[in-house]
C-alpha cells in the first residue's frame, strides 16, 4: 500500500506555518 | 515517482495553484503598496519585507478564513440539511450522524479501520468529528491571524491620518474588521448554495462533484 500521508502533512505544514507566522506578524505590528 | 505523481495529483495540483497564485498576489500586492507608499511621500519598501508585512498578511488570512468556515458550514449543515436532487446533498432519509453500521464503527469496524474507528469514549468522538473540528479550528485562527494583521494596518492607517490608534478588542468592533469578514463569508455561502442547486439540473461527466449525466433531477446525492 502506498503511503498517503506525505500530501496530508504538506497541507498542514504549509497551513500551520502560515497561521502562526502572519498572526506573529500582526501581534508584533510588522 | 509517476506512481507518486498520478495517486496524488488532485492535492499536487491545487498546490501548485496556490503556490502560483500566492506569488503572484504578493508581486501585485507589493507593487501596489508601494505606489500607495510613494503617493504619501513615503519611502518604498523591498519585496521581502513585504512578505512579512501587516497589509500581506491581512490580504492573505482574510480570506484563509472564509474559506475554511466556508468548509466547516458545509461539512456541519450536510449532516441535517437535505436539498432534494442535489449531488452536495445526502439521500433523504440519511439525515443525521447515521447508525454504527452505515458508519463503520464500534463492532461494524472493518480490519484497516481507523483504530479509533473501533474504541468507544471521548476519543472516539474527538475522531468521529475531527474534520470538523480541525476546519472550525483553521477558521478560528486564520480569523484571528486577519485580525491582528488588519488591525496593525488599521492603527498604521490611522496614525496617517493623525487619529489616535486602537486596542485590538476595539478593533474588533469596527465596521472595518466586519466588513472584511462579512464580504469574504456572502461569497462563499452563495457558492456553496450555488453548488447545492446547481448540481440538481447540471451535469459535468467525470466529476464527482456532479451526478452522473443520466441521472434524474430529482434524484438526491446519487455519487456522494
Amino acid at each position: 500500500m502506498a503511503p498517503v500521508r506525505t500530501m496530508f502533512v504538506l497541507y498542514v505544514v504549509v497551513i500551520v506555518t502560515g497561521l502562526v507566522f502572519y498572526s506573529a506578524v500582526g501581534i508584533l505590528h510588522k | 515517482v509517476r506512481r507518486f505523481l498520478r495517486e496524488n495529483s488532485l492535492s499536487i495540483f491545487f498546490g501548485i495553484l496556490f503556490l502560483a497564485s500566492i506569488v503572484a498576489q504578493s508581486i501585485a500586492g507589493w507593487k501596489d503598496f508601494n505606489e500607495e507608499l510613494l503617493a504619501h511621500d513615503d519611502a518604498p519598501i523591498t519585496y521581502g519585507r513585504y512578505l512579512y508585512s501587516s497589509e500581506f498578511g491581512a490580504a492573505l488570512m482574510e480570506n484563509w478564513q472564509s474559506e475554511f468556515l466556508q468548509f466547516f458550514f458545509y461539512i456541519a449543515a450536510t449532516i441535517w440539511f437535505l436539498q432534494k436532487g442535489s449531488n452536495e446533498s445526502k439521500k433523504l432519509n440519511e439525515a443525521g450522524l447515521e447508525s454504527d453500521e452505515q458508519q463503520r464503527v464500534g463492532k461494524w469496524a472493518g480490519q484497516s479501520s481507523p483504530k479509533l474507528a473501533r474504541s468507544k469514549g471521548f476519543l472516539h468522538s474527538l475522531y468521529a468529528n475531527s474534520l470538523l473540528l480541525v476546519m472550525g479550528t483553521i477558521f478560528l485562527a486564520s480569523w484571528f491571524a486577519e485580525s491582528v494583521t488588519a488591525w496593525t494596518v488599521f492603527n498604521a492607517d490611522q496614525l496617517d491620518h493623525e487619529e489616535s490608534a486602537v486596542g485590538w478588542s476595539k478593533y474588533l468592533t469596527t465596521p472595518d474588521f466586519w466588513e472584511k469578514s462579512l464580504q469574504n463569508w456572502q461569497s462563499e455561502f452563495l457558492a456553496v448554495g450555488t453548488m447545492a442547486v446547481f448540481t440538481i439540473y447540471l451535469r459535468q461527466r467525470g466529476s464527482p462533484e456532479s451526478k452522473p449525466v443520466g441521472a434524474p433531477h430529482d434524484e438526491t446525492g446519487s455519487s456522494g
